[in-house]
């Protein structure tokens, strides 16, 4: 992805770069979304997600995972890199080799890529299972299908899983046992969005 | 042609493949991955690269790279192709056609000559261009041709840019053509059995299809977004065989497709006058200053007083708004008036049911985004516009919008307000176009 993004990722608007001297000065990451578009995304109540799980979210997933829209990882790329940049050593969910096959990409390493985050990938996962299609009983069940990276050494060090969405959490709880039992120091936990439980 | 080979490809697969451009790994339903293998390795089905520096299927050159991967955003919705997809096309025999049976309907003298000129154009192989006001019967001069094509054995698409009108078309053709395999495509629709010969589809459908059809007939020619997707305009001609006529269909003509007409010596016809003979209702104005404002807190008294005189008549009415936001501010205030008043949009699944709910008289009357300014017909509906001055309102669309009214022959005339916060030139336009074609003799 080497092209400049010169419109809305989502409506196809023609963007308007804002010149500044922080942006300069501090080379901030560029907006790819409209004012419009960005607006439909709500913040998140929580610390520990960005924006709520809500019908623009929705959308915007199926657009980036399910039909593989890859550009749009650079959607909140600023958001992401002023949460994640500085602090904890950032560890993505992983993908099972099987599904990135399946994908071509692995989207919750993407959207780090594409925020100048850096990470490391200390955990892999061994169970080709995907949370969203298990009832809320299976997921809680389950046994852990995350294992740590061979020749990682994560015993006393501070960590912050990330991934896309969290919905009941299963997921995040699974992945930071399986660093806790490891000997990480914490394990702090980050999604770009949350649903809202009602 | 291919020699027999030992190997005769099972007839399911050429009814799918015959004339499609269709993503290898999205098997069909009914066909496996193994029959699909055996009939590339016989030549029956070639393979293409999906996308290069250009998408096969659409035709879209901004083309998007990560990682080795190229991949085409244009047409994503479709369902994405990356450089390493593969499109297939059918090389095997072409499927033949021999079932056919027509219910001739009865046509107006001017129908009948329109329909005469639709036909030698195609005895020509010559594109044509029918533009007739709204509620000349269109649809009926289209039979003519056809039934023309479809007795020869020939393929005929007929594509128009709205879901709405693809429904609303479906049901006639499948009554005028009993006993011609007709499949309905639009997004979400489900695999339907047999070889098409006709196909009533969304213009975006048509990405599917490579040198497919003998005849493409386009109705709503210039409405959105056909107009303003050069990819789309694309996919009508990639989906035609190169030589195949095409029939522009449209009340409203752009200035680009009359002169693309004249240019290209396409066949024209012109009819003024609406099916059963009466002239075409004007639109009159209201000036309705600041109902955005107003709006916000009560509904405008002439807005109101007009929908309760609907309501008092048991007339069935349309009232268009130039956005959703506004017509969700404006519901409530309606549906204090009548429970049974209700609005659609665009994103709105229950849409088809509303408009009929709306002809069934169980709804009084609907609010609506320019969704519905085409192809929709509703006995004896009255219509008023909300921001008739609004960009959106081109006048296209409103004359469109003001021919949904009288279209039946039982009540030709009705109201057609256009409320607004000054007179713009489209609104203008539309009614001196109205005025002029009412004047035209025939």
């Amino acid at each position: 992805m080497k092209q400049p993004i010169t419109h809305c990722v989502l409506c196809g608007v023609a963007l308007t770069p804002v010149r500044s001297f922080s942006r300069l000065l501090l080379r901030t990451l560029p907006d790819v979304l409209c004012a419009t578009c960005h607006a439909t995304f709500e913040p998140a109540a929580s610390k520990e997600a960005i924006f709520t799980y809500n019908e623009a979210m929705q959308a915007w997933l199926n657009q980036y995972k399910i039909l593989g829209d890859v550009l749009l990882a650079y959607s909140f790329a600023k958001e992401l890199h002023a949460a994640l940049a500085k602090g904890d050593i950032v560890v993505p969910i992983p993908l099972h080799p099987n599904k990135l096959a399946q994908r071509t990409f692995s989207q919750v390493a993407l959207l780090l890529d594409c925020a100048e985050v850096p990470y490391v990938h200390y955990l892999q996962k061994v169970q080709d299972v995907t949370q969203g299609l298990r009832t809320r009983t299976e997921r809680v069940a389950s046994t852990n299908p995350f294992a740590v990276a061979p020749n990682a050494d994560v015993s006393g060090k501070c960590f912050v899983v990330f991934d896309d969405i969290k919905t009941t959490g299963t997921t995040l709880q699974q992945a930071r046992a399986c660093l806790a039992e490891a000997g990480a120091k914490s394990v702090k936990t980050f999604t770009l969005c949350a649903s809202e439980i009602k | 042609m291919k020699r027999y080979r030992g190997y005769i490809p099972p007839a399911k697969l050429r009814d799918f493949y015959a004339g499609r451009l269709w993503d290898e790994a999205r098997l069909p339903e009914g066909i496996t991955q193994e029959e699909v293998a055996r009939a590339k390795r016989a030549g029956y089905l070639q393979a293409h690269v999906a996308v290069d520096e250009r998408c096969m299927r659409c035709g879209n050159t901004h083309i998007i790279a990560y990682d080795s991967y190229l991949y085409c955003r244009h047409c994503l919705t479709m369902g994405r192709l990356t450089n390493q997809t593969t499109l297939l096309t059918w090389q095997g025999q072409r499927p033949r056609f021999m079932r056919f049976s027509y219910n001739e309907s009865s046509l107006s003298e001017a129908q009948a000559s329109v329909s005469a000129a639709l036909i030698a154009s195609l005895q020509q192989k010559r594109s044509h261009l029918l533009d007739a006001v709204c509620g000349a019967g269109k649809t009926e001069m289209l039979f003519g041709a056809i039934a023309y094509a479809l007795k020869r054995g020939l393929r005929v698409a007929v594509a128009t840019p709205r879901a709405d009108v693809v429904r609303e078309l479906a049901p006639r053709l499948r009554h005028v053509f009993p006993s011609t395999c007709m499949h309905v495509l639009y997004g979400g629709v489900e695999k339907q059995a047999g070889c098409p010969q006709l196909i009533v589809a969304t213009t975006h459908q048509l990405y599917h299809f490579y040198e497919a059809f003998d005849v493409m007939i386009v109705d709503e020619a210039d409405a959105f977004p056909y107009t303003y997707d050069e990819a789309l305009q694309r996919a009508v001609y990639q989906a035609k065989k190169p030589q195949a006529p095409i029939i522009f269909v449209t009340a409203t003509p752009s200035k680009t497709l009359v002169a693309e007409a004249r240019r290209n010596h396409y066949g024209h016809s012109s009819v003024w006058r609406r099916y059963h003979g009466f002239l075409l209702p004007e639109p009159r104005y209201s000036a309705l200053f600041h109902y955005a404002k107003t709006l916000k807190k009560r509904l405008p008294k002439k807005l109101k007083d007009w929908t309760l005189e609907r309501l008092k008549r048991n007339e069935p009415f349309l009232i268009f708004f130039p956005t959703k936001k506004l017509m969700h501010q404006a519901l409530p205030y309606f549906t204090a008036l009548d429970a049974r008043i209700m609005s659609v949009h665009a994103e709105d699944e229950a849409r088809a049911e509303k408009v009929q709910s709306l002809r069934d008289e169980t709804c009084k009357g609907l609010l609506t985004t320019t969704i519905l300014e085409r192809g929709v017909t509703i006995k004896n509906v009255q219509v008023a516009v909300v921001g008739a001055e609004a960009a959106i309102f081109e006048a296209s669309a409103l004359i469109q919008i003001s021919g949904r009214v009288g279209r039946n022959a039982n009540y030709p005339n009705g109201d057609v307000v256009f409320f607004h916060h000054g007179i713009t030139k489209a609104m203008d336009e539309a009614r001196a176009t109205i005025r002029k074609q009412n004047e035209v003799k025939q």
